[in-house]
């Protein structure tokens, strides 16, 4: 399959696990999703070099099939670590998302781990077939930043293009959606002028 | 001995005659009395924050009330905006707990009574933010105070745990400032700190697609079996299932006899978005 027929097989699968939902949820979801290009995330994962950087290519399309705005670090403001960028740069981002795949970027995991500035917006995305590796101890149990199905998914199946892990990514984008609307909601309420 | 000789006396601090320590308000156990120092100590924060930083500010707390007064929220939220610069708060998380957001949520429910969903939210979002640290004691203290700008200090009386109102005390010293923020500082190397995660995980869950269909269908049939929710979650894939958990914790949902129901705050919850 090319990149084109994968994504559209991938946001077919996405609607339509959504369309088993409540019909208010998904009236809910059209009108959020009317705000997600003011969303920008910085998806990381394997570069150029590496044989699965088309993994990662796929999922910023689909989130883009949504509307987000994705950027790699490659392109972000000269194409430096996300770790030396600054504060004021980082906080036009609205998620950080890591694809755990490659041996580099499950490093970058551990590296920012330790970023106060980066935790709260990160989402680290793991193969459960590494689970019991050193990585995920060390992000799970020593980081406490990572665990729970919905950020675990099976790598060998989305080498075969499954779509598990850009249904839980494209989710999670819109649940941040969801986040912000119901913060904004609560505001409203709380302050009425 | 006085009461304020007596809480320091818990702190292991003697001698006040001694020390130079200024008591600049004091509020006897009641309502009214502590809510009106606790108003003073906001004014205080907010007033040195526009100017500079505050110095070290820590909480050294039982239940982290201080949290849910949306007053001291904001502060915190213009400290760290302002500054980069956070409060560090302490609270006794009993060790039969295991740490994660869902559990931590139910404890708080349990301590904090009446506090509203929107407060309990804003509270998570706070911390999954990160612009408060949050670390979790395992004993109990018997004395809470908070310490900030290098002078100040909040005392309370010793209390029972589940009783908010005490004796307080707003104190101006830097030796007593300093001692109790040292005294901070080794509980929290013997805390556990908890991550942002857990808290925006938890409230990503009350705002899920999955949430609000789990309440849609209560909405709809007034009253659903566990069952029949569980079996219109199982249509879709990759669905957590502790959704139905965190809505009840929320006080969103209620169940009776395996039958889920909205309860008045789920309703208006469903308003609020819909």
């Amino acid at each position: 399959m090319n990149p084109e027929e994968i994504i559209e097989e991938w946001k077919s699968e996405i609607d339509g696990n959504f369309n088993n939902l409540h019909k208010k949820v998904l009236n809910y979801r059209k009108q959020i999703l009317k705000k997600s290009k003011d969303i920008t995330i910085w998806l990381g994962g394997p570069g150029k070099g590496s044989e699965l950087h088309p993994l990662r290519e796929l999922i910023r399309k689909i989130l883009e099939k949504y509307n987000f705005e994705v950027i790699f670090s490659e392109e972000f403001q000269g194409g430096a670590d996300l770790a030396s960028k600054e504060e004021e740069e980082l906080q036009a981002l609205d998620l950080i998302i890591l694809l755990s795949i490659s041996p580099g970027a499950s490093s970058e995991a551990i590296e920012f781990a330790h970023l106060d500035k980066i935790r709260p917006k990160f989402w680290i995305y793991f193969p459960r077939e590494f689970r019991d590796g050193y990585t995920y101890r060390s992000l799970s149990e020593k980081h406490r930043i990572i665990g729970g199905e919905d950020t675990l998914f099976s790598l060998e199946n989305f080498k075969k293009f499954d779509s598990e892990l850009p249904i839980k990514i494209v989710n999670r984008a819109i649940s941040h959606l969801s986040k912000m609307n119901l913060k904004k909601q609560i505001c409203k309420l709380t302050n009425p002028s | 001995m006085d009461a304020l000789e007596r809480t320091l006396k818990e702190l292991s601090i003697k001698r006040l005659d001694n020390l130079k320590i200024e008591v600049i308000r004091y509020s006897p156990a009641d309502e009214q009395g502590n809510k009106k120092i606790y108003k003073q100590v906001n004014e205080t924060l907010l007033s040195i924050i526009e100017e500079r930083k505050p110095g070290e500010c820590i909480h050294m707390t039982g239940e982290m009330r201080a949290l849910t007064d949306p007053v001291h929220r904001e502060i915190c939220k213009k400290l760290f905006d302002r500054h980069k610069s956070k409060f560090d708060m302490i609270f006794y998380y009993p060790s039969k707990y295991e740490i994660s957001g869902q559990n931590i949520a139910k404890y708080n429910r349990e301590v904090w009574e009446d506090i509203s969903w929107s407060d309990h939210f804003q509270i998570f979002d706070l911390l999954g933010d990160g612009i408060v640290n949050l670390y979790a004691l395992p004993t109990l203290k018997k004395i809470h105070y908070s310490v900030f700008d290098d002078k100040y200090i909040l005392l309370q009386s010793h209390h029972d745990h589940m009783e908010h109102i005490k004796e307080v005390w707003i104190l101006e010293s830097k030796f007593l400032n300093k001692k109790l923020l040292d005294n901070a500082k080794d509980l929290i190397k013997k805390a556990e700190y908890l991550q942002p995660i857990l808290f925006r995980r938890f409230n990503l869950s009350i705002s899920s697609d999955i949430a609000l269909h789990t309440l849609f269908m209560i909405e709809d049939e007034g009253k659903i079996k566990r069952e029949k929710l569980l079996s219109s979650l199982e249509k879709v894939k990759w669905c957590d299932k502790s959704i139905i958990p965190n809505l009840i914790i929320m006080g969103l949902v209620q169940v009776t006899n395996d039958f889920f129901t909205l309860t008045e705050e789920g309703n208006k919850f469903l308003k609020l978005l819909t």
